[in-house]
């Protein structure tokens, strides 16, 4: 009995806590809350939208951001030669300044030619590029009627050098690297420089010179970024790059310099504050026989936004931007300035977005005053419901617009004043709808959309005595397909694209852009953060001016990334394995069975 | 030319064919979507709930490497997870219900336990701190009376970003009480530290 007693009582001693109150505190085990990083230029559940990160670039080792956007759904990458020539970007069948093209936030188009130079743009300083397909003017105003494409410069933690050399007598050398803590400093220069390939072949009507076309790129960028207090951020990059270029009748320069600076609080789960400020200005001298330009874009910008998370699933954004562009046309030949004007604008826009289980809706406005043309409002919807199997389905109308650029509106002319700008033009206006069905889950992700652009007041020299008036249309419509799949050690990333991209007012098909795209990649991961792939592009025909037909083609490109040790990485690409010869745009090369090697150290 | 297109579409289909019919080990490595995943650690034990409809295996959705034991006594959980092996699969009820050991997990194991259990629920990204691609580990304290009703939350440590601390602390705050937690409690008021950890995966 009592054997049982003290039995008992240590029995109940040990379920009796030995202190009473107030104990100190034990800590409990960490609770993980794990979300995946979502895309910033606009919600992945209700657009298509496409995100290429640093991982990428060193997989497929691209050499160019033609090598990486051409993979993908919707986009069609013409460059009229090697890299250094210029490349066109047309989103959806729309045309090359139908896409909002932004680096950190600022936007990168010519104010001239309403384009972006992207052959200036060095891969070594990219960290990310989302690409938005749609129209997204209600948001960001001028040129968002194909889509967005957002760049966002590279942030190392550590130092990375590499070196590279290739056909075509390439070499160049990469640094990027990252110091500091609470405060970072990161730093991003390049260098490359090739002999390259003539641009145009001796199927070309005219200009054809079978001298090696090549070029020398630079770049550099340094950027800053603090935590100034625990809701306040600060990010600062400004960067400069210089392209010098040969082509066929002459040599350019191209100096592109950029600064951008922002400010994000955070002071509760609430609300969120952004001020921005930014500075563009590139400048582009061509020096031909005939004649020697330099153009020269200055934009400055400076927006503020606010974000507000309203109850559990709304969030409403409210912002400001402000944007002058300065636009310079000099003739160099002839000492003279052909234009310099200056336009602005100031956009406000609202964009409330509802997110619950079932689904989700978004509704966005803007309202942009321009010194040329006045107001214009554009608009979005969209709407999109969870279903079953992991799969979203969404529906999007949009209105968007392009404010005409300076060569449309003040160009004087050529001879007998024919050709010349008008001051009295309006915005391209477009009108879009698209529907998707998307579906993400371990291993998978699939998605299907098909969209519908219709295009009015386009601008073309039509006018009396070919002036330029809003009297063209263009209807784009079509179908994406994209699944990656990951299995194993392997990722099957296949893109698809089928579209119709028609000149309505000629009834004519859109000049460059093919009907049928179908590019698939397929990776195998190797051991020790190793990798081998290979890619095929599959490319119906296309129209160029004439109109001449550009055959279909395929093309297949390989690279090998391997890991060495944790210091070195040796990586080699082979362009065009099959040495097709296929043309993107009339009578230019594109590029020839080649290849390209990088040693890369890490000494971190 | 359309032929030479049509052929090369055809061995392109037929490849992705044959790839795509091995039964590979599906890896993780791309994103549920948008779903937030809460992981509960329990020293090197470490099981995955996900709070999302897209439960299948046990597995972690994070890179990280994650360990498993099949230690009943230790670990409670939410039963959304369906493919759980049975021996992990047990509520507070099941923990109760073990007989009385000589040296009995503590009742301030117990009370984490039971504040993991409420908290899994409760705690979701701050959509504008997700946004922002903030992440970072906070630590709050939480004062528990013996009824169960919490009084306080305050912030022991921050994470560098307050938006971060302070979705912590709210999420903890809207509990408001856990009669469940009584019966460990016992008539004592504690106060225990809860790190919670924001952790953004790459898509």
């Amino acid at each position: 009995m009592q054997r049982f007693s003290i039995l008992g009582l240590l029995a109940l001693g040990s379920i009796i806590p030995s202190t009473s109150v107030a104990e100190t505190p034990t800590t409990a085990d960490e609770i993980v809350v794990t979300a995946a990083r979502t895309a910033q230029t606009a919600d992945e559940t209700l657009a298509s939208v496409s995100v290429i990160t640093r991982k990428e670039i060193e997989t497929t080792q691209a050499e160019t951001v033609v090598d990486l956007l051409q993979h993908y759904a919707g986009i069609d990458a013409v460059r009229t030669g090697g890299p250094g020539q210029q490349t066109s970007i047309f989103m959806r069948g729309t045309n090359s300044d139908h896409t909002l093209v932004l680096i950190d936030g600022v936007p990168v188009s010519s104010i001239n030619t309403g384009s972006y130079q992207w052959e200036n743009l060095s891969l070594n300083e990219i960290e990310r590029i989302e690409i938005v397909r749609g129209p997204r003017s209600a948001l960001y105003g001028s040129e968002a009627i194909g889509g967005v494409i957002q760049i966002f410069t590279r942030k190392e933690k550590q130092v990375t050098t590499e070196a590279i050399a290739g056909s075509f007598d390439t070499y160049g050398a990469n640094f990027s690297g990252g110091f500091g803590d609470k405060t970072k400093i990161r730093i991003n220069a390049s260098h490359k420089q090739a002999v390259g390939f003539s641009a145009k072949n001796s199927t070309a009507s005219y200009d054809y010179d079978p001298d090696n076309d090549g070029y020398t790129h630079k770049s550099i960028g340094i950027g800053l970024a603090s935590n100034i207090s625990d809701s306040a951020t600060f990010d600062m990059y400004a960067h400069r790059s210089e392209l010098d270029n040969e082509y066929d009748i002459g040599t350019s320069n191209t100096k592109q310099d950029l600064v951008t600076a922002r400010l994000n609080l955070t002071p509760s789960t609430k609300a969120a504050y952004r001020i921005s400020a930014g500075s563009y200005q590139d400048v582009l001298s061509s020096y031909e026989s005939s004649s020697s330009s330099k153009i020269t874009t200055r934009r400055l910008t400076a927006g503020v936004q606010t974000d507000r998370q309203l109850g559990n699933n709304s969030m409403l954004v409210l912002g400001l931007d402000y944007r002058t562009d300065q636009g310079i046309n000099y003739d160099l030949g002839g000492s003279s300035t052909v234009f310099d004007k200056k336009v602005d604008n100031t956009g406000s826009f609202i964009n409330w977005q509802k997110k619950k289980s079932s689904g989700s809706l978004e509704l966005a406005a803007r309202v942009d005053s321009h010194s040329q043309f006045g107001t214009h409002a554009t608009g979005q919807a969209a709407w999109g419901k969870n279903l079953a199997n992991n799969r979203k389905l969404y529906l999007s109308l949009g209105t968007g617009f392009k404010a005409p650029d300076l060569n449309e509106l003040y160009h004087p002319g050529y001879s007998g004043g024919s050709y010349a700008g008008n001051s009295a033009l309006q915005p391209e206006e477009s009108r879009s709808f698209e529907i998707g069905i998307k579906r993400s889950e371990a291993g998978l992700k699939r998605s299907i959309d098909l969209f519908y652009n219709q295009i009015d007041n386009l601008i073309a020299y039509e006018g009396t005595n070919n002036q330029a008036i809003n009297v063209s249309k263009a209807l784009t419509y079509g179908l994406e397909l994209a699944q990656k799949q990951q299995r194993g050690k392997w990722t099957i990333d296949s893109q698809l694209t089928l579209q119709r991209a028609i000149d309505e007012s000629k009834g004519t098909a859109l000049l460059r852009r093919p009907n049928e795209k179908l590019s698939v990649r397929v990776i195998r991961h190797l051991n020790n953060n190793s990798s081998a792939m290979i890619e095929t592009l599959l490319s119906g025909g296309a129209v160029d001016y004439g109109p001449v037909s550009l055959g279909s083609y395929g093309v297949v490109n390989a690279a090998y990334n391997r890991e060495l040790n944790t210091k070195w990485r040796f990586s080699v690409r082979l362009n065009n394995l099959f040495d097709r010869k296929y043309e993107v745009a009339d009578g230019y090369n594109t590029t020839p069975r080649s290849f390209l090697v990088n040693l890369s150290y890490r000494p971190g | 030319m359309k032929s030479p297109l049509l052929i090369f579409l055809g061995i392109s289909v037929a490849t992705h064919t044959a790839l795509l019919a091995w039964h590979g080990v599906a890896t993780d490595l791309l994103s549920r979507g948008q779903q937030i995943q809460v992981s509960l650690l329990s020293g090197e034990r470490q099981v995955t709930v996900n709070a999302s409809r897209h439960g299948n295996d046990g597995n972690s959705g994070n890179k990280t490497a994650e360990k498993e034991t099949a230690n009943p006594a230790a670990v409670a959980q939410p039963n959304s997870n369906k493919h759980d092996s049975g021996s992990r699969d047990k509520d507070s009820a099941s923990v109760a219900s073990l007989p009385q050991r000589a040296v009995t997990p503590s009742s301030g194991e117990k009370i984490s336990r039971e504040i993991h259990r409420l908290l899994a629920a409760r705690f979701t990204y701050p959509p504008l701190a997700l946004r922002q691609g903030y992440q970072g580990l906070v630590l709050v304290t939480v004062s528990i009376e013996p009824n169960g009703k919490i009084t306080g939350v305050t912030l022991a440590r921050s994470s560098g970003y307050r938006i971060l601390d302070l979705a912590a602390v709210e999420s903890v705050l809207a509990i408001h009480r856990a009669p469940q937690l009584q019966q460990w409690l016992r008539g004592r008021s504690i106060s225990i530290n809860v790190p919670v950890n924001y952790r953004l995966i790459e898509a």
